[in-house]
């Protein structure tokens, strides 16, 4: 039988709760912290250009409504060239602390993504197709709906069919060739029998069937 | 410029005024000092203030020109390490260097400037100046800085090398080599515990008799002088509503052990992190408390 949480957890588990609805950030809150940290960056003489992925991306193109609580940055961009974001450059996390301290956000808030991702390879001209915002001294690159795809497919293999990260992936509505064209990339990242065998599932999920030969 | 910065300038003035004619600066009607005048940290704070108040700068160079022998220009390159902006120190830094003919930290420009000759040092002895006796006997060494922090210490509990290395601001080896030597003076006892050398003071109520008085407020004024600055040069440069707020933030996360030093009550009182507005205010409030003016009263 399951236990009931004790006076103390249960506290805790409203306490996390309020926390989380404090800390989540809609479309709206989002576009106020980055251009908070903008104007930070700027009034510190700073200036730092970001390659953003995930919800707080999708988000910021209008995708999905799904309340975000931080911003996954893939890599920093200088001009072309795109280098690691972890650990992120110390401005940078120092202005983004600063912004979450004063206008209570989550200390979190911007994080660096998954360094592998970019380690084995962003897909094939994903700075090109993504869309620039700018935030005072603050440069955003958002990964376009066609990126996304390969980086929700991925995460979605990754954590599951019942994970975000597959409902965000039907909201981006991909097409065959864009779910294929995914896979392909994500094939890279993993050349596994196992990975191949989760991926193949996951695409069943979206009534996709492949060939070996397409992948 | 805003009032409240302006009000705040004006405190910081106050306060070195107050400062400088406890340590015999001439042309100033003292109030009073409550605290320990930390002298290095008095000059760089005047230093940085520049020509606000032109006469004030141009008297605390007479000071440090006619008594060299009280400021540890050594201790300067360490509190210059204090991530404050320069201010107007380069220029006040290059010209004692030309007076004084020795090297001063940080120096850039020297302005033309004319020693008034009116400094003296001061003819009675109170609690603020006592850095200023402890240099007298021990000179404007490590060792004078480790006596004044250990005495400084209200608590009477051993207080670790470390700790006194921060407030002395000499580098780790110099302080551990001169509470060695206080040490065998028999002025300080050790109780190392694995990485920790706490170091208590032996002979307090000798060494408060031969040093005496000893001043009522005993906060740290090297803290206070890095937290007014840093406030003072946030607040001056922060216009928008957003970047004020921000660098409040800023000045909390760098400043925190300073400012607990310099004020043990200066949390909010709802936990809630203090903005770069009531830094401001606390510390127009905290320059009223050391030099006996109630702003605003």
């Amino acid at each position: 039988m399951r236990r009931l949480p004790t006076n103390d957890r249960a506290d805790d588990l409203l306490e996390s709760r309020r926390s989380s609805a404090m800390h989540a950030l809609d479309r709206n809150r989002l576009e106020v912290a980055l251009t908070r940290l903008g104007e930070t960056l700027a009034f510190r003489n700073q200036a730092v250009s970001v390659l953003v992925i995930g919800g707080s991306g999708l988000l910021l193109l209008g995708t999905v409504t799904r309340a975000t609580y931080d911003v996954d940055i893939v890599a920093v961009v200088d001009g072309s060239k795109l280098s690691r974001a972890q650990p992120l450059p110390l401005g940078l996390a120092n202005a983004a602390r600063d912004v979450a301290q004063a206008f209570g956000l989550d200390p979190n808030w911007l994080n660096p993504g998954p360094k592998r991702l970019l380690d084995f390879g962003l897909p094939e001209g994903c700075l090109k197709r993504s869309e620039l915002r700018r935030y005072g001294s603050l440069e955003v690159h958002v990964a376009s709906r066609f990126d996304q795809i390969h980086f929700k497919l991925y995460a979605a293999v990754d954590q599951g069919p019942r994970s975000k990260h597959a409902a965000d992936r039907r909201t981006l509505g991909p097409s065959r060739s864009d779910l294929i064209a995914a896979a392909r990339w994500c094939r890279t990242h993993d050349p596994s029998i196992g990975f191949r065998g989760s991926l193949g599932d996951a695409l069943t999920a979206f009534s996709i069937e492949v060939g070996d030969d397409e992948l | 410029m805003t009032n409240s910065n302006h009000e705040l300038r004006q405190a910081i003035a106050d306060y070195a005024w107050n400062a400088w004619a406890c340590l015999g600066v001439a042309g100033w009607r003292r109030r009073g000092f409550a605290a320990c005048i930390d002298i290095d940290a008095l000059v760089l704070l005047t230093g940085r203030l520049g020509d606000g108040d032109a006469r004030l700068r141009d008297e605390s160079l007479d000071w440090c020109a006619s008594n060299l022998e009280y400021v540890a220009r050594s201790r300067l390159v360490h509190l210059l390490k204090d991530g404050g902006a320069p201010g107007s120190w380069g220029a006040y830094a290059a010209t004692l260097q030309h007076a004084t003919k020795q090297s001063w930290p940080g120096s850039s420009q020297p302005f033309g400037w004319h020693p008034s000759g009116k400094s003296r040092l001061p003819q009675h002895a109170d609690g603020a100046t006592l850095a200023l006796r402890a240099r007298a006997l021990f000179g404007a060494t490590a060792r004078a800085e480790a006596i004044r922090i250990l005495m400084l210490d209200a608590s009477e509990n051993a207080v670790d090398a470390r700790e006194v290395a921060v407030e002395a601001s000499y580098t780790k080896r110099s302080v551990a080599q001169a509470l060695a030597s206080l040490e065998v003076a028999g002025l300080v006892r050790s109780t190392s515990v694995g990485n920790s050398h706490p170091y208590q003071l032996r002979r307090r109520a000798e060494l408060e008799a031969l040093l005496a008085p000893m001043p009522t407020l005993r906060t740290s004024q090297r803290a206070f002088c890095r937290v007014a600055w840093s406030v003072l040069s946030a607040a001056e440069s922060a216009a928008s509503a957003t970047v004020r707020r921000v660098e409040g933030a800023r000045l909390v996360r760098e400043l925190a052990s300073d400012l607990a030093l310099a004020c043990p009550q200066s949390r909010a009182d709802d936990g809630r992190s203090p903005s770069l507005d009531d830094l401001l205010a606390w510390t127009v409030d905290a320059c009223g408390t050391v030099t006996g003016r109630r702003i605003g009263a």
